[in-house]
Parts: C-alpha cells; sequence; structure tokens
C-alpha cells in the first residue's frame, strides 16, 4: 500500500531553524513546561538603618494576584500566576514558569509590624519592613544629681 | 600582571552580569508571539532587534542585570509589522508572518 509521505515536510527542502522549530516543538509536547507547585522564594533582603526591604521577582503578577498578611508576628506571602495559551495560539516553546507560592516569615523584634509597606513596580515586588524607633541607637545622658 | 591591567582598563564602566531571559514562544496562523520575563526593566531600558530572521533582545534591569535573548524565525515573518508592549516586567512581542507563508486555501476549478 502506498503511504503519503508529503504530509511530513521534507527536512532537507525546509531550512535549517525550521527544522529545529520541529524539533523544539517534539520536545516540548514530551516535556510540557513544569508544574508549578508551592516553592520557597527567592527573596533579597536589604537592611538600611531605618528599615528591611524584601525584593523578589514576579514577573507578569498583577498586584490582585498577590496577597500579602501580616498578623500573630509573622509576614504571610502568597501569589500566584499561570501562563495560559492565548486564544487562537498554540505553544512552540515553554520557558516560564508558573508561579504559585506561600511562605510565612516569622518577623523579629526588630519590625514595626504596623509600618510594613509593600510596592509592586515592573514585575518587582518590594516589602519595606521599618525597624522600631527603639532600635535605632540612642544617646544617654547621664542627669546631674 | 600587565594582561589584566590590559583588561581593567578596557571596561570602564562595570560589566552587568548578563541572564538569559526565559521565553514563552506561540504560534497562529498569521501571527508567532513572544512573551520574556525581564523582571525590574523599564520601559526605556529594551533594545529590540530583527535581522536576518532573527529576533534579539537586551533589557537592562537598573544597575543589576541584562537579559538578553536571541530567537530565530527564518524567513517567514515580516520584519517591518512586529510590535511590542511590556507590562509588568514581561516583554511581549508580536510577530506578523510574511503573506506568502500564510497557509491558504486552494480551490479545485470546476
Amino acid at each position: 500500500m502506498l503511504m503519503q509521505w508529503k504530509t511530513t515536510p521534507d527536512p532537507f527542502i525546509n531550512d535549517f531553524r525550521s527544522l529545529s522549530r520541529q524539533v523544539d516543538a517534539a520536545f516540548r509536547d514530551l516535556f510540557p513546561a513544569p508544574k508549578a507547585r508551592p516553592t520557597r522564594r527567592g527573596f533579597t533582603v536589604h537592611e538600611t538603618d531605618e528599615s528591611f526591604a524584601l525584593k523578589s521577582a514576579l514577573p507578569g503578577l498583577s498586584p490582585q494576584d498577590l496577597s500579602i498578611e501580616v498578623s500573630d508576628g509573622y509576614l504571610k506571602l502568597g501569589a500566584a500566576r499561570s501562563n495560559e495559551v492565548p486564544e487562537g495560539y498554540r505553544a512552540i516553546r515553554r520557558e516560564r514558569r508558573n508561579v504559585s507560592f506561600e511562605q510565612s516569615i516569622k518577623l523579629g523584634p526588630k519590625v514595626n509590624a504596623e509600618g510594613i509597606e509593600a510596592s509592586f513596580e515592573n514585575g518587582v515586588l518590594t516589602v519595606t519592613l521599618p525597624k522600631r524607633a527603639e532600635q535605632k541607637p540612642r544617646q544617654i545622658t547621664i542627669n546631674a544629681a | 600582571m600587565s594582561e589584566q591591567t590590559a583588561v581593567s582598563t578596557h571596561s570602564e564602566a562595570p560589566k552587568l552580569p548578563r541572564l538569559t531571559a526565559p521565553v514563552d514562544v506561540f504560534e497562529s496562523d498569521d501571527h508567532y508571539l513572544v512573551r520574556a520575563d525581564v523582571p525590574g526593566v523599564g520601559r526605556g531600558d529594551i533594545d529590540i532587534s530583527f535581522h536576518d530572521g532573527e529576533l534579539k533582545f537586551e533589557a537592562t534591569r537598573g544597575a543589576e542585570a541584562v537579559y538578553v535573548r536571541s530567537l530565530g524565525f527564518g524567513d517567514d515573518v515580516d520584519p517591518d509589522a512586529i510590535e511590542a508592549k511590556l507590562e509588568r516586567g514581561v516583554l511581549e512581542l508580536q510577530l506578523s508572518k510574511a503573506a506568502a507563508n500564510k497557509p491558504r486555501k486552494i480551490t479545485i476549478q470546476a
């Protein structure tokens, strides 16, 4: 019986890039993007005399995708992003990871929990934890008798 | 020793670490869509070029790092119809396929 061989493009006729794209696509099908699971985030911490700043790269998230809560001496952070295939498109390369995490950070005695603030700019979350006033060095004068 | 001196005088500005930006690439009948994670990068800090079927970008994250990437698309992309937008640390590029390469229906003449 005759097989129709035209359905698979001839790699020697197609240019090399087209071939490598097909190979990539085949691999992508075999090994789809890793499933998101809750993980600890890599936060960077900057300390100044006034505060600590926690920073984490969370590209593509909107502020609604983030939850930040302070309770019982813990800072609780949560975020989720899933990378959907846009309507009308098919995926030919998936490298961006889905984001899903929850993390609790114990606040030390230095932190003024009331003053914690968060900002989100260009996909980077910054949580600022101000230090308590009494943690700053304070000069004590001896009262003359 | 002399070699080290030569190297240090060569790089006047401190060299930023170059990071590979992770990308998703999607394809439709008419377009390719590229999404790249470039957290911390502002609108004015991205260079995008398309030459000989190769899409390239460099996105600078303050004084911390440069995200770089190049992707080959062959000759089925119209180089004059590439659109870019940057939102919340994600760079999105839409490439139009060249008209000749779009799938087209061929009807059998009666």
